[in-house]
């Protein structure tokens, strides 16, 4: 995320039902430039009140000059009435991610968007 | 029931009639639910409308996924970065309901128009490159 190759991320706290069940799902976005700034893996640490739940990896964009995108899926169990979701951009890596959209399950999948940054 | 069929047939306003129902009924009870049929919607729904809607409908499910959206401006669509350029977020910054955090540096919000852009970047260039777009799979 962004241009300076750091532990940099985003949060948000959303309202939760306390003991509901959800499912947080995300892309992250990858390419391969292994001459360039761009880097080859994309990673994403995600934590949900601050506990680190998933490491989010993408090496998909291999032998493409674009885009690519992977998803995933992070269930979990509101602790309380919020939770506060992050996401942390995983040097070395550099391209990141992300929309996403929490949803009691089980649900279908939710509207996605994308950002992504490379390092310089 | 013949003059039913005939008259609902082609007119495609059950759908939102369902959806209106939902939203009346979402501004009393927001409460979450893990099924979608939790809150009974289908019986809300007039009779006459039973044939062509039921609690399996991908319409049904679809009006219930906009209700959970918890995450605000979860695909990033704000703010609106004009094409070929980009918006860059210090940390303990925040836009449009998400805050930067982590260690110093920055996040990054693109335009949708360079997802189909060529990624590739030269050595030693010094630039940022990004995209944004919105899927919805019901």
């Amino acid at each position: 995320m962004g241009n300076t190759d750091k532990l940099t991320g985003v949060e948000q706290r959303v309202a939760t039902t306390t003991g509901q069940h959800y499912v947080l799902r995300f892309f992250v976005g990858n390419t391969y430039d292994p001459n360039g700034v761009l880097g080859t893996t994309s990673t994403v640490n995600v934590l949900i009140n601050g506990s680190q739940v998933l490491s989010a990896t993408n090496s998909r964009g291999a032998g493409t000059s674009t885009l690519t995108s992977r998803g995933f899926s992070v269930p979990f169990t509101a602790p309380a009435s919020t939770a506060t979701i992050t996401f942390l951009n995983a040097i070395p890596v550099a391209t990141i991610v992300t929309g996403l959209t929490p949803f009691p399950s089980p649900q279908p999948l939710a509207p996605i968007r994308r950002v992504i940054a490379p390092r310089s | 029931m013949t003059d039913i069929e005939k008259r609902f047939a082609n007119d495609g306003s059950d759908g939102s009639l369902i959806e209106r129902q939902l939203f009346r009924r979402a501004s009393v009870r927001r409460k979450s639910r893990r099924c979608p049929t939790e809150n009974r919607v289908a019986n809300l729904t007039p009779l006459r409308f039973g044939r062509y809607f039921n609690n399996n409908d991908s319409r049904f499910i679809a009006s219930r996924v906009l209700k959970f959206d918890l995450i605000r401006n979860g695909s990033f669509e704000k703010p609106a970065i004009p094409d070929g350029s980009f918006q860059l977020f210090g940390e303990n910054t925040s836009f449009s309901g998400w805050m930067v955090v982590g260690a110093a540096g920055n996040v990054g919000i693109f335009p949708p128009t360079m997802l189909k852009a060529d990624l590739r970047s030269q050595p030693a260039a010094e630039y940022s490159v990004s995209t944004s777009w919105a899927t919805r799979i019901n």
